[in-house]
């Protein structure tokens, strides 16, 4: 029969366990050693950011239409925030190592997973501690945005909440990956390397392979990188929050997993495989999300409100078939102008790039290259704009058996 | 050092007082304000004491717990454990020193070459070898 002091001690506190992980991550060099070479960093980027911003606005002072164009998400919010990116990149990986590598290194987790706390119980403790060294971390970045607002600049709360909330999902999804790192590494210096490899591959990924057709722009998708983009443009997207919480929680749990140094490699491999099946099954599930929410202040996610309502009644697939090479600039354009936004407010649309041996320097002897052809209820039509003023009545046009829909594209 | 001590103490809710008295009976007090790597092997050894001493498990299995101690304090160790022992803990002491084994414990698992030996107090283990009154040591010798 277990006595009542051994029971009492199946209960135990996380407090005690919470200030340890903390203590670790705050008497670290790592953590301070970001600050100090983040502050002056998101100094000079905004300084730079708020000097380029108020050229453009001085410029934008006589012509509507390029003030029009002027945000503070992309003139200051973006470059500010991108100091943070580059830290977290590259620095914060040793701040999250550092709640692991070390108790490795001393042996002092040997005793640490025998105290009466369940392993994700202690990956969650150090976890915590990650996040609030994430969140010391963004105390430059808050000074800097209480300047902008100080000097009287204008922050739109709900793009700058939804840009904190894309690098807080970022710094954990970082965090997390350092923490496996940690895990399954011996020291804290081959745990930087592994967490390092994942990053910088990131910027290898995203440099080397995006704007490629097929298999590659699908692998260019997961670098890291990626994640943040859509909050950069100010687009909540459901799909890519949940991609990132199962990411992290993948990450998490495969710490979990290869924390106990008395748990022999065949059982944490098997365990591992589970894991990472588990977790290709959820992003699989959540990549089928299509809600996304445009919380930019200029709506630039979106069309019109009235071609927003007239589009989302258009219930048959559309099919865009682009003829242009991934890099083309117009290509990009037409994303950004059309696609994107059509993806976003019609249930069925697929793109297709007609690719086959284009390329932009080939590209003048094929008279179709440039074309984008919409095939809608069996009807199709062409047309070589990238914008949606061209791009949405000729979609109407298309959509003769939902004649209620016309007005919006006229007006 | 100290925070090592208090957060087990925190884990498994001691107060301070059972703190100061383990503190006091495994002889850190002079040591308390070090750093874990900068303390000596006998130290190392009394941390891992008091850690173990801080739990509330019934059975504590201690591996050497005489490895880098002098003969002073050897005995002085060995007398903590009789304590401890004697307010109802069970220790198992994993011990190549035959002779500080008879000094402190109750019971010997006496093994060789991986294989159980002999069980039970040197009485018995006298007994089984027919060697009236012998150390432990010769006990040892005569059963591998």
């Amino acid at each position: 029969m277990r006595s009542p002091e051994i029971a009492a001690s199946h209960r135990a506190h996380l407090q005690p366990l919470l200030l340890k992980e903390l203590r670790e991550v705050l008497s670290g060099r790592a953590l301070w050693t970001m600050l100090l070479l983040l502050c002056p960093l998101v100094g000079y980027s905004f300084l730079q950011a708020v000097a380029l911003y108020s050229e453009a606005s001085t410029s934008a002072r006589d012509s509507p239409v390029l003030a029009g164009g002027l945000s503070p998400l992309d003139g200051v919010l973006v470059p500010s925030f991108g100091a943070l990116y580059l830290a977290v990149t590259l620095l914060f990986p040793f701040v999250a190592i550092r709640t692991l590598g070390h108790e490795k290194e001393t042996g002092a987790l040997r005793l640490l997973v025998q105290l009466p706390y369940r392993v994700p119980t202690l990956i969650a403790a150090k976890m915590a501690a990650i996040s609030i060294a994430w969140l010391i971390s963004i105390v430059p970045l808050l000074s800097v945005l209480s300047i902008w607002v100080v000097l009287g600049g204008h922050l739109y709360a709900p793009e700058t909440l939804n840009l904190i909330l894309g690098h807080l999902l970022y710094g954990l999804l970082i965090g997390s990956i350092a923490l496996f790192a940690a895990a399954i590494s011996e020291s804290a210096a081959t745990a930087a390397i592994i967490a390092l490899a994942f990053t910088v591959g990131s910027w290898v990924l995203d440099f080397g392979l995006a704007g490629q057709p097929g298999l590659l722009e699908w692998i260019s998708r997961l670098s890291l990188t990626q994640t943040l983009r859509s909050f950069e443009q100010g687009l909540l997207s459901l799909s890519l929050l949940l991609g990132i919480i199962a990411g992290t929680s993948g990450f998490v749990a495969l710490s979990a997993v290869w924390l106990h140094p008395g748990q022999p490699p065949k059982t944490k491999l098997i365990r591992s495989t589970i894991c990472v099946v588990i977790t290709a099954v959820v992003l699989a599930l959540v990549t089928q999300i299509r809600t996304s929410i445009d919380v930019s202040e200029d709506r630039r996610n979106s069309f019109p409100a009235a071609d927003q309502r007239a589009l989302a009644e258009l219930r048959e697939p559309l099919v865009i078939a682009v003829h242009m090479a991934p890099e083309d600039p117009r290509y990009i354009d037409l994303r950004r102008n059309v696609l994107s936004k059509l993806q976003r407010v019609m249930p069925n649309v697929t793109v297709r790039l007609v690719t086959t041996g284009q390329s932009m320097v080939g590209s003048t002897s094929d008279e179709a290259y440039g074309e984008i052809e919409y095939s809608y209820a069996g009807q199709s039509a062409t047309s070589r704009s990238t914008s949606h003023r061209e791009a949405l009545p000729l979609l109407y046009g298309l959509a003769v058996t939902c004649p209620r829909i016309f007005g919006p594209s006229i007006s | 050092m100290v925070r090592v001590v208090e957060f087990f103490a925190a884990v498994y809710g001691r107060g301070q007082s059972r703190i100061a008295e383990t503190i006091h009976l495994a002889g850190l007090a002079s040591v308390l304000n070090k750093r874990v790597s900068t303390l000596s092997k006998g130290y190392g050894r009394r941390l891992m004491l008091t850690l173990a001493l801080l739990t509330p498990q019934p059975v504590l299995l201690m591996d050497e717990p005489f490895d880098g101690f002098d003969p002073r304090q050897t005995r002085e160790i060995m007398g903590v454990i009789r304590d401890v022992a004697s307010r109802g803990r069970s220790l198992v002491l994993a011990i190549h020193q035959l002779v500080d084994a008879e000094r402190v414990c109750d019971r010997f698992v006496l093994l060789g070459d991986g294989q159980v030996r002999g069980i039970g107090t040197l009485n018995e283990l006298c007994a089984r070898t027919g060697k009236a009154s012998a150390r432990l040591e010769d006990v040892f010798l005569a059963l591998t």
